[in-house]
């Protein structure tokens, strides 16, 4: 009986010394490892090429290849972009004209989706007589009705090619 | 007889005493990189654009232009105690996560983070304020795995050039003392 007893006060002993040992442990881990369980983390945004252009009045052309008209309630905008390359090579370009707010007038401006996403529209690609290949996109933004037709309005587009 | 089992005791707990710390808490994200916002054109001003944890984007202030009007897959960030992980006693502890943004001098990143509804464990404090750097306390998970969903404000420079852009962040899980 006593050799039992012995064994047991034993076991009680170990399993205190386990639980201390196993919290002293974890309590010098969380001031000194902290960082070990770090990750980092991403996220990931593709900030593509612009072109601004502005445009005052109906049928005006504002920079290099770009075309924007405009009849009272809309503005279309039509882009042409000459690019170098084999006529093989594959073009991805978005269009989105924003219409900057002040360029509209203030109880229009609220609520008009005049700047929201405009498809863009691609048109079949040609190699012009120099060889250049040419690609012809267009897009067309409403205006609010109440919008005059000398308001300034600007376009930006994104263009993404290889 | 005694001695024996002394022994034994001291052979155990210096065993117990060597295991490794690291990798007691698992963290991770997926998918890897979250949120991806595809294309942006810079605008003329700093822009910030709003992600909700449910993927929602939207563009708070600024004239950058997204061009797309889709929803974003957010990051869902696991937390798991390791299976038989005894030694510091996981399960039964309080643990403390943090996200914040991490260094970087791109023209993206991020001002704002928001906390999304929270899976196997709960909040000590209530649902996290949104910051721009965050820290809560979860409730004891058990050996279960805690998951998350975290939104942001992803601010972007005025007139940043071209090319693709992380915005970096960290989220670090601990115990709490």
């Amino acid at each position: 009986v006593r050799t039992n007893l012995l064994f047991s006060a034993g076991h009680g002993a170990a399993l205190l010394f386990l639980i201390a040992a196993a919290d002293a442990r974890a309590q010098s881990s969380t001031k000194t490892r902290a960082a070990d369980q770090s990750l980092p983390a991403s996220g990931s945004i593709l900030i593509v090429d612009t072109l601004q252009v502005r445009t005052l009045q109906p049928t005006s052309v504002a920079g290099p290849g770009v075309r924007i008209e405009k009849d009272g309630t809309s503005v279309s905008v039509t882009t042409v972009l000459e690019v170098s390359g084999g006529s093989d090579r594959a073009y991805s370009l978005t269009l989105r004209p924003d219409l900057s707010e002040r360029a509209l007038p203030k109880e229009a401006s609220a609520g008009s989706g005049t700047s929201g996403n405009v498809p863009a529209t691609a048109r079949p690609r040609r190699t012009d007589a120099e060889g250049r290949d040419v690609l012809r996109i267009g897009s067309q933004v409403y205006l609010p009705q109440h919008a005059a037709t000398d308001e300034a309005a600007t376009a930006l587009i994104g263009i993404d090619y290889p | 007889m005694n001695s024996r089992i002394a022994l034994g005791v001291l052979v155990l707990a210096l065993v117990g005493w060597a295991c490794p710390a690291e990798a007691q808490i698992g963290v991770s994200q997926s998918p890897a990189i979250a949120p991806d916002l595809g294309k942006v054109i810079a605008g003329s001003a700093p822009t910030t654009f709003s992600i909700t944890s449910d993927g929602t984007v939207t563009r708070t202030s600024g004239n950058a232009i997204r061009l797309s009007n889709g929803s974003v897959t957010t990051p869902t960030i696991s937390i798991s105690c390791a299976l038989l992980n005894l030694v510091n006693l996981c399960a039964v502890r309080y643990m403390q996560v943090t996200v914040q943004p991490a260094g970087g001098s791109g023209p993206a990143s991020v001002n704002m983070f928001r906390i999304g509804s929270l899976q196997g464990a709960s909040f000590r404090d209530g649902l996290p304020t949104p910051a721009s750097a965050i820290t809560f306390v979860l409730n004891p998970m058990g050996l279960g795995t805690t998951t998350f969903k975290v939104g942001m404000d992803v601010n972007v420079a005025a007139g940043a050039a071209s090319g693709q852009q992380l915005f970096s962040y960290t989220v670090t899980a601990s115990f709490l003392q």
